[in-house]
């Protein structure tokens, strides 16, 4: 699994900081089902692989959690995002971006 | 930056109690619930719904490890374990641990010991303004007397440079002190600019002045050590009177710690030259400092042409450097004592690379099974490696109080005039060096077993017959360092017999303990006398793979390592490992696993006598790893 893991943490932390921008504040649960929403169900994830990743933003700086109550009385953690996780944000997809368009320079010539 | 925050969160969590669990599996329950709530409302019956959250959740073990692994430090972690490990290991053999240990310490604090007097006595600089430039001149004849009195300060013409400067005289004895207790104490006569020349001023008070000398007042400057012992360090001890040789004479001043030039002295008292030191007295010695860039030629060549003499009597002058003289005497003893303390270190260590070689078909067994269980030989490695470092940590732990406790010892037996005695204290960076050197030889030795397994040749030595033991180049290797042990330690004796009161006596030809022979010289009185072949000793010496020893070799074997004579009587009982191919590998009286490390892996206690063979049938309900294991066996 090697880079393909790297390049899937990577992508996976940007996509839980910009759900967390869009959304607000969120539980684990509630992130997931966004994450698969937004890519129109393109992407399956175990749930579970979230929270290894969402420890790793939280230990770097780039949310913080604290327990909550969801609308169903229910009590589960939730993760907002701190002013580090929005510049973050914004780096990361200015990175994207980047990376994309020059990848897609070489993929075009290809295409007849 | 920000992996550097992560970092620091992690260490962090591994400071505080492990909470992570439990809050990870509260969040993952709310997670679960949240899931299952949205597929009951989505029409799922309880049981469904939770089912099918559990397979959306994913591998729940894995993302638990997952998780654990990246709130903590999983290397700290590993040490830790790791660390235990080796903590258990080494207890399960404690007979070669007790030995190892004992070995290594003795050598590491001889070692250290050695070098903290050494240090101390030759290798530190005088306490003085630059030492180097300090010089004695013998003899202090006349002429030099009546200068020294005046405390004169030459100027040469050498270069336009004053040469030399000022000089001073001192006669050295030894002084009654009244008071309670009544010591006597080294002391010294001096000139009014003793101190001036040796570069030194008193801590508190003053020195003497060329008034006091002239009116003969009875003042006295004492020492550091005096100071401490007499008035704890009182600053108020300026001005009270000491009563030397019957006579009041009073304080004036108190030297800084250190100073205690000549002979240990501490006591100075103020003289014309003259003999006002009662006992038995030497002629007053003249001490001068030299200028910079003036050579010892060069200032001896003045101090001829100052006294005037000519001749025979002008060849009789020399000027020596003033460490020279203080540690002249020392100086061959400390070397010899230091190389015979290297020595003792160098044998320490091959007695214990011996004894880990001694392991490595033990250890063989052991790593082949968990090689065979999935273990890295990085693991391995690192394994061992903690273990070694255990062993010496261990052995340093023991090394230090034994080397202070020599110290101490030594300086009982060393007369108190040595220059730099009385400031022995153990030297950290000796203890530093020795203690790398006995980490050095542990972890070489150590990871000899480690390194020496592949994977592939596990199945056998699983099996392991009794013949199939120590691969043959570290049989070898051992009997090279027992020839080279044996050879160590006759230098040893002989360096030691040489210094001796036997100088002369023995001649030196070089006895090796090699192969069967021992020639030694009729004046040695070590016997080296060899078992014959068939007898206990040589049973014992077999490797510790074969089967058939008895409960008694085993302590044997360890002793043989221990010392060199009967390092030496097992070196030529040959290294030959008979074998006993037909030989029926022996149950143990139980029934219980016999294999030691396996014993281990259940939790059991390590037995001894240890055995070779497998665990045969018995008990039903065995683990997976005691299935393999029967399938490995033939």
């Amino acid at each position: 699994m090697g880079k393909d893991t790297d390049i899937w943490q990577g992508t996976l932390a940007l996509m839980v900081l910009k759900t967390l921008e869009a959304m607000g504040p969120l539980h684990g649960y509630g992130i997931a089902r966004r994450i698969e929403q937004t890519s129109r169900d393109a992407l399956t994830l175990n749930y579970g692989t979230l929270y290894p990743a969402l420890l790793k933003l939280e230990q770097e700086g780039y949310i913080v959690s604290a327990w909550g109550t969801s609308e169903n009385n229910r009590r589960a953690k939730y993760y907002s995002l701190s002013r580090a996780g929005r510049k973050q944000v914004a780096r990361a997809a200015r990175e994207w971006e980047r990376a994309t368009a020059i990848v897609s320079r070489f993929l075009a010539p290809e295409k007849p | 930056m920000r992996r550097l925050r992560a970092w620091l969160v992690r260490l962090l969590e591994m400071i505080r109690r492990d909470r992570g669990d439990q809050d990870l599996a509260a969040e993952i329950e709310a997670h679960l619930q949240l899931h299952i709530d949205d597929h009951i409302s989505a029409g799922m019956s309880a049981g469904e719904a939770r089912r099918a959250a559990l397979l959306k959740f994913g591998p729940i073990e894995a993302i638990r490890g997952a998780h654990r692994d990246r709130r903590r430090l999983p290397i700290v972690d590993a040490l830790a374990r790791d660390v235990r490990f080796a903590l258990r290991t080494v207890a399960r053999q404690p007979l070669f641990a007790f030995t190892a240990i004992l070995t290594l310490a003795l050598g590491i604090a001889a070692n250290a010991a050695v070098f903290s007097i050494v240090d101390a006595v030759l290798l530190r600089p005088l306490p003085y303004a630059d030492p180097d430039r300090l010089v004695r001149v013998d003899p202090p004849g006349q002429t030099f007397i009546q200068l020294g009195q005046q405390g004169f300060t030459l100027r040469a013409t050498i270069a336009e440079r004053v040469a030399l400067s000022a000089s001073a005289l001192h006669s050295a004895g030894a002084l009654n002190v009244g008071g309670d207790p009544a010591v006597r104490i080294r002391g010294a006569a001096i000139t009014g600019n003793f101190f001036d020349v040796l570069g030194v001023a008193p801590a508190i008070g003053r020195a003497f002045t060329q008034n006091d000398i002239a009116a003969r007042e009875r003042l006295v400057v004492i020492g550091d050590r005096f100071w401490a012992e007499r008035f704890d360090r009182s600053p108020d001890a300026i001005g009270r009177s000491i009563v030397l040789d019957g006579q009041p004479f009073s304080i004036v001043g108190v030297m800084p710690p250190g100073v205690d030039y000549p002979d240990a002295s501490q006591l100075w008292v103020p003289s014309n030259g003259g003999t006002q030191i009662a006992g038995p007295i030497p002629l007053p010695t003249l001490i001068t400092r030299l200028a910079a860039g003036v050579s010892l030629a060069q200032a001896r060549d003045e101090f001829v042409r100052l006294s005037g003499l000519k001749g025979q009597s002008a060849a009789a002058i020399e000027v020596t450097g003033l460490r020279d003289t203080l540690v002249a005497g020392v100086r061959p003893v400390a070397v010899a004592v230091w190389i015979a303390a290297g020595l003792v270190l160098l044998v320490a260590s091959i007695n214990v690379a011996n004894l880990l070689l001694a392991r490595v078909a033990v250890r063989q067994r052991e790593f082949s099974l968990r090689r065979a269980l999935g273990a890295s030989p990085a693991h391995l490695v690192r394994q061992v490696l903690i273990e070694g470092a255990v062993l010496s940590a261990l052995a340093a732990a023991l090394a230090i109080p034994v080397a202070i406790w020599t110290i101490h010892a030594a300086l009982a037996f060393l007369p108190a005039t040595i220059h730099g005695a009385a400031g022995v204290t153990l030297d950290g960076r000796a203890l530093l060096v020795t203690l790398g050197l006995a980490v050095a030889t542990t972890v070489a030795f150590g990871a000899a077993p480690a390194l020496s397994v592949r994977a592939r040749g596990a199945a056998d030595i699983l099996r392991a017959l009794p013949a199939t033991t120590v691969p043959p180049f570290w049989r070898r290797f051992r009997s090279v360092l027992l020839v080279a042990e044996c050879a160590l330690a006759v230098c040893h004796r002989r360096g030691r017999g040489d210094a001796g009161p036997n100088r002369g006596r023995r001649h030196g030809h070089r006895a090796r303990c090699h192969g069967r022979a021992c020639d030694r010289d009729r004046a040695e009185h070590t016997p080296c006398d060899l078992p014959e072949r068939g007898s206990s000793a040589c049973t014992a010496r077999r490797s510790p793979g074969n089967a058939g020893g008895d409960p008694r070799s085993r302590g044997r074997r360890a002793d043989q390592h221990a010392a060199w004579p009967r390092a030496c009587r097992a070196a030529g009982a040959g290294h030959r490992h008979p074998r006993r191919s037909g030989a029926p590998a022996r149950a143990a009286e139980d029934g219980a696993p016999t294999d030691g490390f396996t014993r281990v892996l259940r939790g059991g206690r390590y037995p001894a006598p240890y055995r070779t063979d497998l665990p045969g049938g018995g008990r039903p309900g065995r683990s997976a790893g005691h299935a393999r294991e029967r399938a490995l066996r033939p």
